[in-house]
């Protein structure tokens, strides 16, 4: 690409991370994307990341995804900054950061996960510490749970309720207070 | 382990406290204490040691409820955050009471809503005083509750101060809150109703303010890299070399930049990426503006450019290819019309309302035989469409991304 190739050599050299999941699977991801992970940014600023960073609590099929979130998210994060190759391969909404609505629905799509992945992918925004990633996947649990009985929170969530009559009754005295 | 096991295995549960606790930050304190403590053991005192606190519905006996949350919890854990929903003034009393105890817990992250109306809110100055706060969050959801502007401010270590439908009575608060909070690196203003403010600080780096009424801002703030703006009277912007992205919307009042003392563009000059809006009063202030004449957008990677009119390419859209000429390192593109006619309530003019025959060629095809990476043009219907499908076929012949990179959405 002759234009950007012009004189500034800094804004040409895009760097890449390469990440390894749990099941040494590669992914090559650019420097904005992976330090939305402040776990991987640290990494970074210690010059650990030659030869790869290796991700031993995060599989395959869960990395692509929070890589997947990442992409998005990194053109959207304010300040983060999107290297010219990131674009080059963009899609059109990529592009573009007013459209937060379409950030949102990307969002709700993303979180249309089975249980099982979503708190995988707590753990795993836990662990890499991404905050944003972190808190959507929080929230989407909260808001499954908002308004259930315990039974009914029990039964979606696998709950078993090992409580004896006489602690539920002591709960129950416990926490009079919060019905009055 | 089976499939079998995998799908009856409690993994909520089995979550360490403090990600439960981030779950149950979400949620009103009232379902926490009184439901999920009767799940299991394990759930039992999870509400006591929380950090967080959110007291978000209003209901019957919540001024009982509220004091003795605050009493009971774990006095050992510290408060980090606390969101407090305040949905009738009477109750802010007692809300008032909580906001204090809260503040002299070593409160971190403090997210207030007012929820009531037409009211005189006094909000107590030790919340512009705690010396633990990092981030405030203040928004008005219904109309815009006026609140008694704070006496002094002093928050050495608030980073983050986010305000939304917020109404000071003293409309130089902001400058109150600039000088007051010298560490604050993330300020947003959103549908506010401002006097004329300066705002100078080193320390800032993301800079909001958008869908507000002021009567003039300046911004002294050389360490912004984000500036997101919607200009709707005077304002006046500093250099800000470190600018990596800024969007900027021009509202329908602004007709000129320079002569209406709207000075912003050569503060853009350090961004990669640019999202702006009326992107032909930009190119006029370049061109008739003298001191912005030799401006160059050397880092610039992206720009984005919404809501544009097909007549623009009559008016100042002809200097587009001295600003390309200005942008050497571009390499994507994008027009977009999206929501233009419903932001501006189908009042755009068309071609034939500006008297230019359709027949002209858009300048536009000449600006872009350029190499781009991507370029993106997304055209809402109109009547102007026709002619710009015309330019689209001169654009194909001209310009040289690939096909596949442009395109053109019709909606």
């Amino acid at each position: 690409m002759a234009s950007a190739g012009s004189g500034d050599e800094k804004a040409a050299a895009a760097a890449m991370i390469t990440l390894i999941s749990s099941d040494n699977e590669k992914f090559e991801v650019t420097e904005a994307t992976a330090t939305l992970s402040q776990t991987i940014r640290h990494m970074i600023e210690d010059g650990c990341t030659d030869g790869g960073v290796p991700l031993p609590n995060v599989t395959s099929k869960i990395l692509a995804r929070v890589i997947e979130y990442c992409k998005k998210h990194a053109t959207a994060a304010a300040g983060e900054e999107g290297s010219s190759s990131s674009f080059s391969d963009a899609a059109f909404l990529e592009v573009d950061r007013a459209f937060l609505e379409e950030l949102e629905e990307f969002d709700d799509a993303f979180l249309e996960v089975d249980r099982a992945t979503l708190f995988d992918l707590i753990l795993a925004a836990n662990y890499l510490d991404i905050k944003g990633l972190l808190n959507l996947t929080c929230q989407k649990v909260a808001d499954s749970v908002k308004g259930k009985t315990p039974e009914q929170i029990r039964e979606m969530y696998n709950i078993v309720n090992d409580l004896t009559p006489e602690e539920e009754a002591e709960i129950r005295r416990e926490t009079q207070w919060a019905f009055e | 382990m089976s499939e079998l096991d995998a799908a009856a295995q409690d993994r909520l549960s089995e979550l360490p406290d403090h990600l439960l606790h981030r779950i149950l930050r979400f949620m009103d304190a009232r379902q926490v204490v009184g439901e999920l403590s009767r799940l299991s053991r394990r759930w039992r005192y999870l509400w006591a040691t929380s950090p967080y606190v959110n007291l978000q519905l209003a209901y019957n006996g919540y001024e009982k409820f509220g004091n003795l949350l605050l009493l009971l919890r774990d006095g050992m854990v510290p408060l980090h955050t606390f969101c407090l929903h305040s949905w009738y003034w009477k109750h802010f009393q007692y809300e008032r009471r909580w906001l204090l105890h809260a503040l002299s817990r070593g409160l971190s992250v403090l997210e207030i809503n007012l929820g009531s109306r037409d009211c005189l809110f006094q909000l107590p100055d030790c919340i512009f005083s705690c010396a633990t706060l990092e981030e405030f969050n203040l928004t008005a959801t219904e109309r815009m509750n006026e609140i008694l502007a704070p006496r002094s401010v002093c928050l050495p270590y608030l980073k983050k101060l986010h305000l939304r439908f917020v109404r000071f009575q003293d409309p130089s608060v902001v400058e109150k809150l600039n000088s007051g909070c010298p560490a604050l690196e993330d300020l947003s203003l959103s549908q506010c109703l401002l006097g004329s403010f300066k705002i100078s600080s080193d320390a800032l780096k993301i800079l909001s303010i958008t869908d507000c009424k002021y009567d003039g801002i300046h911004v002294s703030a050389p360490n912004v890299h984000s500036l997101k703006l919607t200009v709707s009277g005077k304002i006046q912007i500093e250099d800000m070399p470190f600018l990596v992205s800024a969007w900027v919307y021009l509202c329908d009042g602004v007709h000129n930049l320079v002569q209406g003392g709207y000075d912003l563009t050569a503060a853009l000059i350090s961004a990669q990426h640019l999202e702006l809006f009326r992107f032909n009063l930009f190119l006029q202030d370049m061109v008739e503006h003298s001191a912005h004449e030799a401006l160059s957008f050397g880092k610039l990677k992206t720009l984005y450019i919404g809501e544009w009119r097909v007549a623009d390419f009559y008016g100042p859209f002809a200097y587009f290819l001295e600003f390309l000429q200005r942008a050497p390192s571009l390499v994507a593109l994008t027009l977009d019309q999206w929501k233009l006619y419903e932001k501006h309530d189908g009042k755009v003019p068309s071609l034939e309302s500006i008297g230019k025959k359709p027949k002209v060629e858009l300048k536009l095809a000449s600006a872009l035989t350029r190499d781009l990476e991507t370029l993106l043009i997304r055209l809402s219907k109109s009547d102007d469409i026709g002619e710009f499908r015309k330019a689209r076929r001169l654009l194909k012949e001209k310009t040289k991304p690939k096909e596949t990179d442009s395109m053109v959405l019709d909606f």
